[in-house]
């Protein structure tokens, strides 16, 4: 297979935990690759390693074996500093359970990463309105957190994912914690990024109904892709 | 340079949102907390060495004034008394002095009932003649008067005793043989060394015989004014009689004196008279110390361990201190640990999350110091310069000096970066997912 034009590549990765003498895989071996602008479902029933796979893929945990190339960097090698510059800089990130910093504001959770980057606090926050706009949120980047409904606090996590420009967002079960009217929001604003602002998305979910909405499904099971 | 300034910017931001945005109460106590523990680091050693201090400006104030005139150790009176007084009148920096004749005397009470020597009510101790207007204008004697009055001008047969003669007054009463049933208006009988004075002038001059010549001896009867107590032990141990009484019962016609006190105006250093008297060669006829010079070497002794144990405590407050912020920075990213792994997994360095807890830590300290210096400077130090805390050995007092202070609040801003970048260096340098997820390590 020609690899070149691939985004994310992916060889022979392996997860294993070990709790004492308890040694369990987690990922036996799995090939990958996503094409820049693609939208990527992957799929698979609890416990088959749909999670653990994103978090090795998107540098928030190393894997026992393989290889991980994005954006045609070799990202084994890098150690902690290089893979937060690199997590920073080319990739965003959308948790299950929101993950916004509570102290900030709407606005100052997105600007968190722009500031990072070295970007100035009126631009930064500049660039957060634009964002908030782009997810409806425009009207409340002052409130905290525990002032947003679950749904505007996912959208807030997706401005923050999306706020600095990364190469790639991954999405571990954005919509598992929502309603349907907020789930069908967030994959809208999933879908209008990949198709207008060609994003390339990796999205784990194990709702069907949203998995279809992807270009295409990786189904895992028992640590292997079946399909 | 630039991304480490953008590190520090992003730390900054994060610290003070934290700061401003957790609970109001978790602020407040973290910055009571600091306050008491810079309140322990200052008032602590402060009162130590407030008790010397308290001791020392006792007998400045009551004793020595700012200058101590005394006679050399050869000698048993002042030389040149008279130029040397002259000389004082003409600086106008003094405020007042007091000329002090000192003798050894035996003072005694009710011997008209006594059957036997047991029934003796006698003690020795020194007996200063003085001008009770000048004494009291350069030492405030008069307030130190816990019963009766102080001597009036003219008052030649009254007499202010120390409480150091008194068994009432004795913490040691038992131990030694004071003068019993002494009070304001009793007669006592003095008995000094008539025409021959004994005073000795010892260690540095400050030490006199208290025993009489019994060949040449004087005895005058004197009535009980008043009884004088004071934190400087010198004072207490003295009663006080007119001069020209004194030099009557001394059979003395010239104008030497045992010491004089000189009390400077507020704010003058008193190297400015010293200097000039010693250039006058006033040093050949007498001693010219200042109070610190002059002071009892006990004091300086005592004053320099008292320092020493000052500084002890003080390191140990700095080490609670430091282990305080540790524990309360410790918990509060603990608290936080998720919040933590969220950040470095969106791309925030470490050191900008680490250095956001020691803005945190710095934040509370300063915030809890800046508290403390108000109520030591604003509230405790002028009440008890005020109203010095009352024990038996010395009036003590706060001493915080401000270039002290000043040091000790950057010690603790110092120790505060390291108490707060420890403590956030441990949680930041956890595995990213494990904080994220909520897992142990």
């Amino acid at each position: 297979m020609n690899h070149t034009n691939h985004l994310i590549d992916v060889q022979g990765l392996t997860k294993t935990f070990k709790d004492g003498i308890d040694i369990t895989r987690v990922l036996k071996g799995i090939d990958f690759y996503a094409k820049e602008g693609e939208f990527v479902a992957i799929m698979g029933r609890s416990g088959a390693g749909k999670s653990t796979f994103l978090y090795q893929m998107s540098l928030l945990d190393e894997p026992t074996s393989g290889t991980i190339k994005l954006n045609g960097h070799s990202v084994e090698s890098l150690d902690n500093d290089e893979r937060t510059a690199f997590r920073l800089n080319q990739l965003g990130y959308v948790f299950q359970d929101y993950s916004l910093l509570p102290e900030l504001s709407a606005c100052e959770n997105i600007m968190v990463p722009l500031l990072m980057q070295g970007i100035s606090e009126e631009t930064a926050r500049k660039r957060a309105m634009e964002v908030l706009k782009a997810v409806g949120l425009d009207h409340r980047p002052d409130n905290l957190p525990s002032e947003l409904s679950g749904g505007e606090q996912q959208r807030v996590s997706v401005a923050r994912a999306i706020a600095h420009k990364p190469k790639i967002l991954f999405a571990d079960e954005p919509t598992a914690n929502l309603d349907s009217e907020s789930s069908k929001l967030v994959m809208n604003i999933f879908q209008k990024l990949n198709k207008e602002d060609k994003l390339t998305i990796i999205m784990v979910t194990h709702e069907e109904e949203y998995g279809r909405l992807a270009d295409r499904i990786v189904r895992l099971s028992d640590g292997l892709v079946v399909k | 340079m630039h991304r480490f300034l953008n590190t520090v910017r992003l730390g900054f931001f994060l610290a003070i949102r934290q700061v401003l945005r957790t609970s109001k109460w978790t602020t407040f106590l973290i910055v009571f907390i600091m306050m008491l523990t810079f309140l322990n680091l200052v008032a602590t050693s402060g009162f130590l060495v407030g008790i010397i201090e308290g001791s020392s400006r006792a007998f400045k104030e009551q004793w020595t004034g700012d200058i101590m005139i005394t006679n050399r150790n050869e000698k048993t009176h002042i030389e040149r008394t008279n130029d040397i007084l002259s000389a004082l009148s003409s600086f106008p920096q003094i405020e007042s002095y007091t000329p002090r004749l000192i003798a050894g005397a035996t003072i005694e009470a009710n011997w008209w009932e006594k059957r036997k020597e047991e029934d003796a009510n006698t003690v020795g101790n020194q007996i200063a003649g003085i001008d009770p207007v000048k004494e009291d204008q350069t030492t405030n004697l008069s307030k130190a008067v816990v019963e009766g009055s102080w001597l009036t001008p003219g008052d030649a047969r009254g007499i202010v005793i120390g409480t150091a003669f008194l068994q009432e007054y004795s913490p040691v009463a038992d131990l030694v043989s004071l003068l019993r049933n002494v009070k304001p208006g009793v007669t006592v009988r003095v008995t000094v060394s008539g025409g021959k004075v004994t005073i000795n002038p010892g260690n540095e001059g400050r030490e006199f015989a208290t025993e009489v010549d019994e060949k040449t001896a004087v005895t005058q009867e004197f009535i009980v004014r008043g009884i004088v107590d004071s934190k400087a032990g010198f004072v207490s141990s003295r009663a006080y009689i007119l001069d020209s009484e004194l030099k009557k019962m001394l059979g003395k016609t010239d104008g030497d004196v045992s010491e004089i006190a000189i009390k400077l105006k507020p704010g003058i250093d008193p190297y400015y008279i010293k200097t000039p008297l010693l250039k006058n060669g006033f040093g050949d006829y007498a001693k010219i110390n200042t109070a610190d010079e002059g002071a009892p070497e006990f004091l300086v002794n005592i004053k320099l361990f008292f320092s020493i144990i000052g500084t002890i405590l003080g390191s140990v407050s700095v080490v609670v201190a430091l282990i305080t912020i540790f524990i309360i920075i410790y918990i509060n990213a603990l608290t936080r640990r998720r919040q933590i792994g969220i950040m470095k997994g969106i791309g925030v360095n470490n050191f900008a999350i680490e250095f956001s807890y020691i803005c945190q830590a710095m934040f509370y300290v300063l915030f809890g110091a800046a508290i403390a210096l108000v109520i030591i400077f604003g509230m405790m130090k002028p009440y008890i310069d005020a109203h010095p805390i009352d024990t038996p050995f010395a009036l003590i007092v706060l001493v915080a000096e401000p270039a002290s202070v000043a040091i000790k609040f950057l010690l603790v801003m110092i120790v505060s970066v390291f108490a707060g970048y420890l403590p956030a260096r441990i949680i930041v340098s956890r595995n990213t997912l494990n904080a994220i997820l909520g897992r142990s390590n």
